[in-house]
């Protein structure tokens, strides 16, 4: 017996919810000549039954004896007829719907399921099909309670995993995370599901979540580039720069045009004080992505290690003109006006930095070596402070990481 | 760091196993028990991936096939480890580990497994992964002490051992190896303390023997003696005692040591006339006593019950010689000096070998006289060679053996036969002779589970994940039904041509009659650029005729494994056949184009698009061949058309970008470039023709950006490098600008008239 058949007969209308009839002894008849693959008895004798009484359970039965038969045209109008004479039943509808869909007529199957799904909860499948159907046509709402029911009901992971998604697009983040966590216990080793828990803890700005979903997936020799270079950006949020060039570098040699990552590994790189490396990574990603200030930030911070201070000022310049607040770049520029003795420039380029990008530890920690050589001990104590405090909240998350308190705090 | 003094693995096999008796009832025994039976879990899982299958849910289907590989690799590794196989059994952990979520079970199992193999400190890393996860997990608690002393981390295993026993003071079995790694110190108070508690703890003869035994591994005769005396006062039918003690009185120096430690072994025997080891070293005692009738039967014995021991056959050759049974000594010998051979390399590994070399030595000797007895001098000769080979030794007495054998029995054997904590086995319940059956059917469904979710991947359009799941079941079992075959088509869908001949062959000849696979063979062949094997396989293909793209790529294998006479009437029938399919007309066209012949490309081509008028690169060629022509409106109208139609078509953006510039609409340009550039960053012809068009409009900053990445991927390019020198004079930078032009010069100089 086809699935089809299964839940079309599981769900068939009972005679004791009809209540307009059809004895419960012909019912069980009717079904288990259905079961047994005799549509054709089962027809006739519906055909004998409504030829003395009509009812919505007969017509819903026909239906399904029809359609079995392949006659969808009929089994189609004893549906309908089902419907009319029971408007206030599920299983017609149902049927009716399956059967349009079964004939690509989803326009008419999304009317008769949306009248079903005012009348109780619909089956599985359909319930699915009328959530991604309502979600791509913008009624989100809709979709929310088809899958809040499926999830209810049946504890579905594909469920779960759409809810997310709708979730996430309307900006509820926890929310989403907690439905994606119901989803990871119900399948831990699903690699979709630990692809959501990456996306939804990162979009949470959680990182350290993001960070054990993301290297279960690499341990799970389940790595695609994407996921290489998501845990790149994870662990650099928590400053975990071995880390991240590690999962960047994997990443690169998976998809080695990437202009994102390689702005990311010449950051991190450069953080690393491995310039040449840097200034490597950075040259490829300015090929790749010329119009990109990050991708010159990058390249002008290696640059500037190097010491080669004429390219780094060009490119530093360059970056500017695309981002004028590229804390980068401007980073880079502070760092030339430092070593000029410029150190007044130098302040106001960090400062300028620090505006751009308040939690970025070195921002602070070269404008409190500009501030000390202006003789601003106060203000230059105040940055070495921030600084330490952000390398401390970074050196937690990733204590955090590696002992399971990071799954419980959200990093 | 202070080394541990003592002769014998820290764990021994036996010693765990009387620790079983110890720990039985207490709280946490049953924490990782075992299932009774050991593949309900592995079956359950699959059971329960079934139904998520049936019920459309194919992400707790695959979570759950997942549990069922974890479930089977350390099923399988536990198999392999109890099998001595330990290089395999560190494999079946290492993709247990791989498999799921779950790593606390494969990593304690690997850390087992790497201490054995030498790896201490791996082990030690491993476990201190997981206890950073959990500190309160008192299983991979117990084990870090473990790994410790076998990486000589002595001290720190005991700090290990003492906070253990003060989060667990209930825990016998932490208390056992902190008494053992006391006595290591020379801490024999401490240690009897603790012994003492345990005593009390578990008032049983066995306990006296576990720790009799203890005593013995630390060369403290008397107290080995006492408890195993106090064993047998509790209980005289107490199994190993009387063993323990014959081994004491082999070890302990200065007495009548052979005929004390038989009767021990004699009394043994009454308590326990199977035991293996008993009847092993009772019958070598026996060969020494030259008692080879009584000898025999207890040898026998021990060869078969015992795998792996190459002395049962060596001294049971030994006793047959004796007895004049030539032959039968002959075959013992060749089967003990297999398997002193197959574990020569493992031996090697793990650290001294003289001891296995004067085995292999000896039995090569004793082997080329029973072999001179059998009258074969020439092969006799041979194994004389090897004997002085391996050693030119004497060869050592029975009681000197024994004696070795009960030191090294706990050091380096137990290393190889041992270690798996009881809680841990999921075997501990199966006979030996069923574990032949276990495996299988572990791997049957390790088989199954990949297999499964090759099908979810490939139902999932990730083609490389799926090969790569019915590759690991073609490694386990490549005759697997439809395995070759859902292989072969992933690779090929996948476009990995030339890995997917070998799988689609062994499905080709598991089904020779199945048409559509011939086919997929053949294209496989010649995607692969193996044409003269796919033009082999489709010139039999019955089909062919009826089929023009086969038809086609038939005579283009033709043509390119050097056959061009063949391909002619191929292609002449292929034109008369099919006039009126669309794609060979765009093919034929593309040809004449390439040629300059516009006039029939340009009939070919209006043709197909009567025929099909969305034919893909129909428009798009008469597009490049108005532009050709310098019909610049005509171009741009037949390139739109294109990208209505397909309009992922890279090549049609950029003839439409490259028309709309030669027609001056510079804007609408961009519009179509921006796109096609964020699509394809690395397109050296669009940056080019970006970077020109903005310098044309006087942004010469963006433009020099995109003329030097232009550069950088399309470095040869000599238009490019003009059009960067133009950038940098507009942006007053002579020196580069110079450069560029001199680059420009000299690449156009490079490309001839």
């Amino acid at each position: 017996m086809s699935l089809w058949i299964a839940i079309a007969l599981a769900t068939a209308l009972p005679a004791s919810q009809a209540a307009r009839e059809l004895p419960a002894s012909d019912f069980q008849a009717i079904v288990a000549m259905l079961e047994d693959g005799r549509p054709a008895a089962a027809e006739s004798e519906l055909r004998r039954i409504m030829a003395n009484s009509d009812s919505a359970a007969a017509r819903d039965l026909l239906g399904i004896s029809l359609s079995r038969l392949d006659r969808l045209q009929e089994a189609e109008e004893q549906f309908r007829r089902a419907v009319a004479l029971g408007p206030e039943l599920l299983p017609p509808r149902q049927h009716l719907a399956r059967l349009l869909l079964g004939q690509n007529r989803t326009d008419e199957a999304l009317t008769e399921l949306r009248a079903a799904a005012k009348l109780g909860p619909l089956e599985r499948e359909l319930a699915l099909w009328l959530a991604e159907t309502e979600r791509s046509r913008g009624n989100q709402a809709s979709a929310e309670r088809q899958l809040e029911s499926v999830v209810e009901r049946f504890d579905s992971v594909r469920a779960l995993l759409q809810l997310a998604r709708l979730q996430a697009r309307k900006g509820q983040g926890p929310k989403a995370a907690e439905t994606v966590q119901r989803a990871a216990e119900l399948a831990p080793n699903s690699e979709a599901v630990l692809v959501a828990q990456a996306r939804v803890s990162l979009a949470v700005q959680a990182p350290v979540p993001a960070i054990r979903a993301l290297e279960t997936l690499t341990r799970m020799q389940l790595i695609a580039a994407e996921n290489s270079y998501l845990l790149g950006v994870a662990r650099m949020q928590i400053g975990d720069m071995p880390g991240a060039i590690e999962a960047l570098q994997q990443c690169l040699e998976l998809e080695p045009q990437r202009p994102l990552a390689l702005i990311a590994l010449g950051t991190a790189l450069n953080s690393q004080k491995r310039f040449a490396e840097a200034k490597e990574v950075a040259q490829k990603s300015t090929r790749l992505a010329p119009a990109s200030a990050e991708a010159l930030a990058v390249l002008a911070e290696a640059e500037e290690g190097l010491g080669e201070v004429a390219p780094a000022e060009e490119h530093a310049a360059q970056a500017l003109a695309r981002d004028p607040e590229n804390a980068g770049a401007l980073i880079a520029v502070g760092r030339i006006r430092m070593t000029q003795g410029r150190f007044e420039e130098a302040r106001d380029a960090f400062q300028r930095a620090v505006a751009s990008e308040p939690d970025m530890a070195k921002a602070h920690y070269q404008l409190s070596l500009a501030f000390a050589r202006l003789g601003d001990r106060e203000s230059s104590s105040k940055h070495v402070e921030i600084y330490r405090r952000v390398r401390q909240e970074n050196d937690q998350r990733l204590i955090a990481l590696r002992t399971s308190a990071g799954l419980e705090d959200g990093g | 760091m202070k080394r541990l003094r003592m002769r014998r693995n820290p764990h021994p096999t036996s010693a765990i196993f009387l620790l079983s008796v110890l720990i039985a009832g207490a709280a946490d025994a049953a924490e990782d028990s075992p299932a009774s039976d050991p593949l309900g879990a592995l079956q359950e899982a699959l059971s329960q991936a079934a139904n998520s299958l049936a019920e459309n849910e194919p992400e707790i289907a695959a979570s759950r096939y997942r549990t069922a590989l974890l479930e089977g690799w350390l099923l399988l590794g536990s198999l392999e480890n109890e099998q001595g196989r330990l290089q395999q059994a560190k494999e079946a952990f290492e993709r247990a580990a791989t498999s799921a979520l779950e790593v606390r079970r494969p990593h304690m199992a690997l850390a087992l497994v790497e201490i054995q193999l030498g790896g201490a400190e791996r082990a030690v890393a491993l476990l201190r992964g997981l206890m950073a996860q959990d500190r309160s997990d008192a299983a991979v608690r117990r084990l870090v002490p473990r790994a410790l002393m076998a990486a000589g981390e002595v001290d720190e295993a005991i700090q290990e051992l003492q906070e253990l026993r003060i989060l667990a003071p209930h825990d016998l079995e932490n208390a056992y190896a902190l008494a053992r790694a006391y006595l290591g110190q020379d801490q024999e108070e401490s240690a009897a303390t603790l012994f003492a508690e345990l005593s009390a703890e578990r008032p049983m003869a066995a306990t006296h023997v576990l720790i009799g035994r203890t005593y013995r591994d630390f060369d403290d005769y008397a107290r080995a003696r006492e408890e195993l005396h106090k064993a047998l006062a509790l209980d005289p039918q107490v199994p190993r005692a009387h063993y323990y003690l014959g081994s004491v009185e082999l070890l302990d120096q200065g007495q009548d040591l052979l005929d004390q430690a038989m009767g021990h072994f004699e009394a043994e025997l009454r308590v326990s006339p199977q035991d293996p080891m008993t009847n092993l070293y009772l019958g070598i005692a026996l060969v020494e006593k030259r008692r080879h009738d009584e000898a025999v039967p207890l040898l026998e014995h021990a060869s078969r019950t015992i795998t792996g021991r190459a002395d049962a056959f060596q001294f049971l050759g030994r006793a047959y010689l004796a007895l004049d049974r030539v032959d039968e000594a002959a075959t013992a010998f060749r089967s003990g000096l297999e398997i002193a051979e197959a574990e020569t390399e493992q031996i090697i590994a793990r650290g001294p070998v003289d001891a296995r070399q004067r085995q292999l030595s000896s039995l090569h000797f004793q082997l080329a006289q029973a072999l001179r007895r059998q009258g074969d001098e020439a092969t006799a000769a041979i194994h004389f060679d090897a004997a002085k080979r391996f050693s030119a030794g004497s060869a050592q007495g029975a009681r000197e053996l024994l004696e070795a054998y009960f030191r090294e029995e706990d050091g380096e054997r137990s290393l190889a036969d041992a270690t798996w904590p009881l809680e841990l086995s999921p075997l501990s319940g199966v006979p030996p002779q069923e574990r032949v059956a276990v495996g299988n059917a572990v791997k049957k469904s390790l088989v199954q589970a990949y297999f499964n979710l090759g099908v979810l991947q490939t139902k999932a359009g990730r083609l490389d994940r799926a090969a790569h799941q019915y590759a690991r079941a073609s490694e386990l079992e490549p005759g697997f039904p439809r395995l070759q075959y859902a292989l072969g088509t992933a690779l090929f869908n996948d476009g990995q041509f030339s890995a997917a001949t070998a799988p689609l062959r062994n499905a080709l000849a598991e089904n020779p009659e199945d048409a559509n696979l011939h086919r997929m063979l053949a294209l496989a062949w010649f995607n692969a650029r193996s044409y003269e094997k796919a033009a082999e396989m489709l010139r039999d293909d019955p089909g062919r005729r009826e089929n023009p793209a086969l038809e086609y790529t038939y005579a283009v294998a033709l043509v390119r494994s050097g056959r061009g006479a063949e391909a002619e009437p191929v292609f002449a029938r292929l034109l008369a056949d099919n006039a009126n399919w669309p794609e060979l007309n765009v093919l034929l066209a593309q040809a004449h184009a390439q040629q300059d012949d516009y006039q029939t490309a340009t009939r070919y081509l209006e043709r197909a698009l009567e025929l099909k008028p969305d034919v893909a690169e129909a428009h798009g060629t008469l597009g490049d061949i108005y532009l050709r022509q310098g019909k610049l409106a005509e171009a741009e109208e037949a390139l739109r058309a294109e990208l209505r139609s397909h309009p992922g078509d890279q090549r049609a953006k950029y003839t439409l970008a490259v028309v709309l510039d030669l027609n001056r609409k510079p804007e609408a340009a961009l519009e179509v470039l921006g796109p096609l550039l964020a699509e394809k960053p690395d397109f050296a012809d669009g940056r080019y023709l970006l970077g020109k068009i903005l310098l044309a409009q006087g942004a010469a900053e963006e433009a020099r950006a995109q003329l030097e990445a232009a550069a950088a991927l399309s470095p040869e390019d000599a238009n490019i490098h003009y059009q960067l020198g133009q950038s940098y004079q507009r942006l007053d930078q002579r020196e580069k600008a110079q450069r560029a032009f001199e680059e420009y010069r000299r690449l156009k100089k490079g490309s001839g008239p």
